[in-house]
């Protein structure tokens, strides 16, 4: 699926605000925390999305809520947004529910009858890594149309934005795996 | 309302918890609170799926402003009990078919993995065995009993659950099963009836059994089969309920 923003400019004129909707700045806020800007672990603090994407602090929130029910953060009313962390998504737990979610869908892909028309092939080598998430979220949606299962397919894209967080050394097996 | 519970259950259940270590953790926020009152209300089928949850009734009832209320509904939301409805409140979701057979399926194989897990695991709490053990029996008995309330049956088996979880020592695996768990458990109340109450019930003392004794096949198979013994029910329910021709609705002139 090919994103429509434009390379890289991301920082907003100043003095503009209240422009970017939440959807926008959680969409953008994600990247970023693939992309290593936030890491693993990282707190992020509504002042610094305010000042980064001059948007209103009630958007702010509700970009949380929508990346926290992603799984991308964890928000606490005492600890405020935290990017997720291998304590929170140990990388040996993540990959087993992958695996599982994995053989489930074949399973309902061969339920169904399912047919994918496409072979995946995945380019690795100098894509970033919301690039990357982005083209393995479109296999699962091929995928989740073909099996007829979104749900399957909307919790292997969390199980993989986990691997993107806290193992993004390892991405090439969730790649790997939707390949075949 | 069916808010009261039976002591013993309510008992197993602290003991449970306590077990798992997760009495430790800092008090509910009051949105948590009330977040907690309402998923009771949906699982125990006082609220069905499809009512509407108002803001204004709700904040009533605590004799809080509508803040935390909002906040309540909001975390709610995040895990798929209700779906927010603009300013006015939320609504209880509504599960269709499609997306019931997918988090039926999805749970079995994630519970069928922490069973696995429990069983294999090289050392276990010998407190947590005894517990278990205790749980099932109490389960029979509040299965055999025809008039028993859904939440005793359910809050029982949450503490059965949060013990082989325990013992899974898989804590991600853990909370994302709960948070489906969670999702679907607005179904429970239409198909807990005693019938299948006992049946559930067997299942679950042998699965107990497999886990104690070790048996990492068998207790993955059990696990699996559990939920999808629901599944296969829930199913045979929405068929019953349909299947009946409703009586010809005359049109109106």
């Amino acid at each position: 699926m090919a994103s429509e923003k434009s390379s890289g400019v991301k920082k907003r004129a100043p003095g503009v605000r209240g422009q970017a909707s939440p959807l926008k700045v959680a969409a953008d806020l994600r990247d970023l925390i693939v992309d290593g800007a936030f890491k693993a672990g990282a707190r992020i603090t509504e002042r610094a999305v305010i000042e980064r994407f001059g948007c209103t602090a009630a958007s702010v929130r509700e970009a949380f809520h929508l990346l926290e029910k992603q799984g991308a953060i964890v928000v606490s009313a005492r600890r405020g947004a935290r990017v997720i962390d291998q304590q929170l998504a140990p990388p040996s737990e993540v990959f087993l529910v992958w695996d599982r979610l994995r053989w489930l869908l074949g399973e309902e892909l061969r339920r169904r009858d399912g047919v994918i028309n496409d072979e995946v092939q995945f380019s690795r080598a100098g894509v970033s890594n919301s690039k990357r998430l982005a083209a393995a979220e479109a296999a699962l949606n091929q995928l989740a149309e073909a099996a007829q299962s979104p749900r399957i397919a909307e919790l292997m894209a969390r199980t993989a934005l986990h691997v993107m967080i806290v193992a993004p050394e390892r991405f090439d097996e969730i790649e790997a795996s939707l390949e075949r | 309302m069916r808010s009261e519970f039976r002591p013993d259950a309510r008992a197993f259940f602290a003991r449970a918890e306590t077990l798992a270590g997760m009495t430790q953790g800092t008090p509910p926020t009051l949105p948590g609170h009330i977040a907690a009152w309402i998923a009771d209300r949906i699982h125990f089928g006082d609220f069905k799926p499809g009512d509407s949850i108002r803001e204004l009734t709700v904040a009533e009832h605590f004799d809080v402003s509508r803040g935390p209320v909002r906040e309540a509904l909001r975390l709610l939301d995040r895990d798929g009990l209700v779906a927010l409805n603009g300013r006015k409140g939320a609504k209880v979701r509504e599960l269709s078919p499609q997306e019931t057979d997918g988090l039926f399926r999805i749970r079995a194989e994630l519970f069928a993995a922490q069973a696995g897990l429990a069983a294999n695991a090289e050392s276990r709490d010998p407190a947590i065995i005894a517990a278990l053990h205790d749980g099932v029996a109490l389960l029979a008995r509040i299965a055999s009993v025809e008039d028993a309330s859904v939440g005793d049956y359910i809050t029982v088996r949450r503490g059965i659950s949060i013990l082989i979880a325990r013992l899974a020592g898989a804590d991600y695996i853990a909370r994302l099963s709960a948070a489906l768990e969670r999702e679907v458990a607005q179904l429970w109340a239409s198909v807990m009836h005693p019938d299948r109450r006992r049946r559930s019930a067997a299942t679950w003392a042998s699965l107990v059994k497999a886990v104690a004794n070790s048996r990492v096949g068998e207790a993955e198979r059990l696990g699996r089969d559990l939920i999808l013994d629901g599944l296969a029910e829930v199913q045979r329910r929405a068929e019953l309920s349909e299947d009946p021709p409703s009586p010809k609705r005359r049109p109106r002139r």
